[in-house]
């Protein structure tokens, strides 16, 4: 026997019997007596029991029933039961076939039962604690590998796929209002080339601390990727506390950055969805908290940005362009691709009918500038969408598919709605417009109710032409297609400008000049002239001509200190390009003319 | 520590000494205390009833009770007695069983007068019977 004292039930009807057996064990069992099967049964109920010595024959319910009762019930069938019987030859073999494991006789020999009983009891015990054993260890290998499958081996906080199970629990006890966070370490890649892999670890150490030191039970915290975590925060009460915990999760990031000494003015840009009474899924929290991270990104990075999660599902209902002017654009990592299959899915018509309802598609205005100044005089629309199924998704992944497929004239329709609605906003508001660009795609020009639609759109609008310029690509104008001078003729007439966009790629005739408004150099022109005689000649010669024309000329990706100076040195008059400004909200336009 | 009640179930011929080595582990005081058990155990007025009634089954299941802790006990001429009637009345000789119940009471009583003899020198016997100078 081992030091630990077991329990043992001893049954029988007689006291003489109980008292003599409670003798023999009292030292080694804590001892529970019965009088009878039924007490016997209640006894089992409420206590745990490590062997049971039985009497046969007792009233009420006897030694037999009592066998049956045990071995039939999952949690007491593995108790080792010991008969006890004065006539052996009768209710030994029925006892051992109804499940007993052995028998003494009466009257008891103290020196042959407790052995036996020990034996029994030993060999019980000895089995159930190598069970238990196993099944603890058993127990303690699975949560070690859950762990190890859960846990981000670098700061010892979920990964991404024990984030995703714990938020999942958590989403299933249906709560109130809840958040989720989608938080993007700003700048880590430089963190890492500035100052090594070590520091950058330990950032990513330290700002996965923080966000479990100043999370609550119930809340998740997740390294779902290299430099980006996510915080599910249970119960937020409102959309400003998810907010307000955001924010504190930046300035606590800039601290963090501050005690390390590192240089860069920035800390972690938040995406937040904010859900109340929502039986959403994770994938659609996601897909919302990414857009939200996607503006806070853009608006300068080291900052929160919270959206409702009915937000997408509800903000632009009727199909038309979304009144809002906050709304994502492309993502940094503009090297992304979408697999051929994918691509097929989102630039089916079904799906794109979606999601043209559901206001997927966002006008984003990139400035034109003067070049010497850099004076506002202009904008181009730009399209973005941002997909409820697949995220956001560039316009050079979808462009090129809706020009094969035909739906690019759909999307130029829709860009024109939105830009005149825009721009009758700007003429209601009072506030200071300027003329904006509209992409024309090759397609749909030689489409006769292009203009046609054109003309009522601006006119519904109260847009004059003056306030919209037209682009079309060189491409088309190297196609030379007769089609292509009447729709320029006639687009002319009605008073629209027309720019001939990319200009100096494909290499169209110089002639094409005299058909257009104004120029726009290709963004690899512009790069390579700076380093490139042959582009750069190229370059010369169409600013030359352009400017020959009267047309204005506009520099287009200028990016470095360099080209401008180039550009400026060939006599290009006006840019736009990273250098001056990149692509933004229609609302961050809005108040930088304002401003200006 | 002396016990006379061991002592004087000894010279009365009970084994006693058997008893408490096989059964009792040598424990003087749980023998004692099954002594006391033993005057209060209901089988002897169980079996009497169950042959006043003529209840075989009863009456088997009494004495082999009897039977039981006179063995257990070292009581070997209540042993002896009740051994008989069981066998008696196992073996279809039901008449023979019942006839055998005086002997088996005159047993008993036997010890329950000598357990008791220190307590009082008058008692009712177990059975009903009056005990007088702890003999009944």
């Amino acid at each position: 026997m081992t030091e630990q004292k077991y329990t043992m039930l001893v049954v029988d009807d007689n006291k003489i019997n109980r008292t003599m057996l409670n003798r023999i064990f009292r030292d080694k069992y804590n001892i529970l007596m019965a009088e009878n099967g039924v007490e016997a049964m209640k006894q089992l109920e409420s206590r745990k029991v490590d062997v049971m010595i039985l009497d046969i024959l007792m009233p009420e319910m006897d030694g037999y029933e009592v066998i049956k009762a045990v071995r039939s019930d999952e949690r007491l069938k593995e108790i080792p039961i010991v008969i006890t019987t004065a006539e052996r030859e009768q209710s030994e073999r029925r006892a051992l076939e109804l499940g007993a494991d052995d028998f003494i006789i009466k009257p008891y020999d103290s020196v042959v039962v407790e052995k036996r009983v020990e034996n029994i009891t030993q060999r019980y015990i000895l089995e159930r604690e190598k069970m238990e054993i196993m099944v603890r260890e058993h127990e303690v290998r699975t949560r070690a590998l859950v762990r190890q499958a859960e846990e981000d081996a670098l700061t010892g906080i979920n990964n991404r796929m024990g984030f995703r199970r714990h938020v999942h629990e958590m989403l299933e006890q249906k709560p109130l209002d809840f958040a989720l966070l989608l938080i993007d370490v700003d700048f880590f890649k430089i963190v890492n080339d500035k100052y090594g892999h070590p520091i950058g670890d330990e950032l990513l150490m330290k700002l996965a601390q923080n966000l479990k030191d100043n999370t609550l039970s119930g809340d998740v915290v997740g390294r779902i990727g290299g430099d980006e975590f996510a915080v599910y925060l249970h119960s937020v009460e409102s959309r400003e506390n998810a907010l307000k915990k955001a924010n504190a999760f930046v300035e606590q990031a800039k601290r963090i950055r501050s005690d390390m000494k590192l240089t860069e003015n920035h800390a972690v840009s938040i995406g937040v969805v904010f859900a109340e009474s929502c039986e959403c899924g994770l994938e659609e929290l996601y897909k919302t908290a990414d857009k939200a991270l996607y503006l806070a990104k853009e608006n300068g990075k080291g900052c929160s940005f919270i959206m409702d999660q009915h937000e997408t599902d509800e903000s632009n209902p009727s199909g038309k362009c979304p009144a809002t002017t906050e709304s994502p654009k492309k993502p940094a990592d503009s090297g992304n691709e979408v697999d051929a299959r994918l691509l097929t899915e989102i630039a089916s018509f079904p799906e794109m009918i979606n999601s043209l309802k559901n206001g997927e598609f966002i006008p984003f205005l990139q400035p034109i500038c003067e070049m010497s100044g850099g004076k506002i005089v202009g904008a181009e629309a730009l399209v973005r969408r941002v997909s409820r199924s697949y995220g956001v998704i560039l316009p050079e992944v979808f462009i090129r598919e809706f020009e094969k497929n035909g739906f690019i004239g759909e999307i130029d329709k829709y860009m024109l709605e939105c830009l005149c609605k825009q721009i009758k906003r700007w003429h209601d508001d009072k506030l200071p417009t300027v003329p904006i660009s509209l992409n024309l795609s090759q397609a749909n020009i030689f489409s006769a109710k292009l203009l046609e639609y054109i003309e009522k759109t601006t006119r519904d609008f109260g847009v004059s032409a003056g306030e919209i310029m037209t682009e079309i690509t060189e491409r088309v104008f190297v196609s030379d297609d007769i089609l292509l001078s009447g729709f320029l003729s006639k687009l002319r007439g009605m008073k629209f400008s027309v720019a001939a966009d990319n200009f100096g790629k494909s290499y169209a005739a110089l002639s094409t000049l005299g058909e257009v408004d104004a120029v726009k150099l290709a963004p690899e022109l512009v790069r390579a002239a700076v380093s490139d005689k042959q582009s750069l000649e190229t370059a010369r010669a169409v600013i030359n001509a352009a400017n020959a024309l009267g047309l204005k000329t506009i520099a287009v990706g200028v990016e470095t200190e360099a080209e401008v100076e180039l550009m400026l040195s060939l006599g290009a008059s006006y840019a736009q390009g990273y250098f001056y400004y990149k692509p933004m909200t229609v609302a961050d336009f809005e108040r930088l003319l304002i401003t200006q | 520590m002396s016990y006379p009640v061991i002592e004087r179930l000894t010279d009365a011929g009970a084994d006693v000494e058997e008893a408490l080595e096989r059964r009792f582990m040598n424990d003087r005081e749980t023998y004692i205390e099954c002594l006391n058990d033993f005057v209060e155990d209901p089988s002897m007025k169980n079996l009497a009833e169950a042959v006043e009634n003529k209840n075989e089954e009863a009456a088997v299941r009494a004495v082999h009770t009897l039977k039981g802790l006179a063995d257990s006990l070292g009581f070997l001429d209540l042993l002896d007695e009740s051994a008989d009637m069981l066998k008696a009345l196992r073996g279809g000789r039901v008449e023979e069983g019942y006839a055998a119940l005086p002997r088996v009471r005159k047993a008993f009583n036997e010890i329950v007068a000598i357990i008791r003899v220190t307590e009082t020198d008058t008692e009712k016997c177990y059975d009903g019977t009056e005990i007088h100078n702890a003999r009944c």
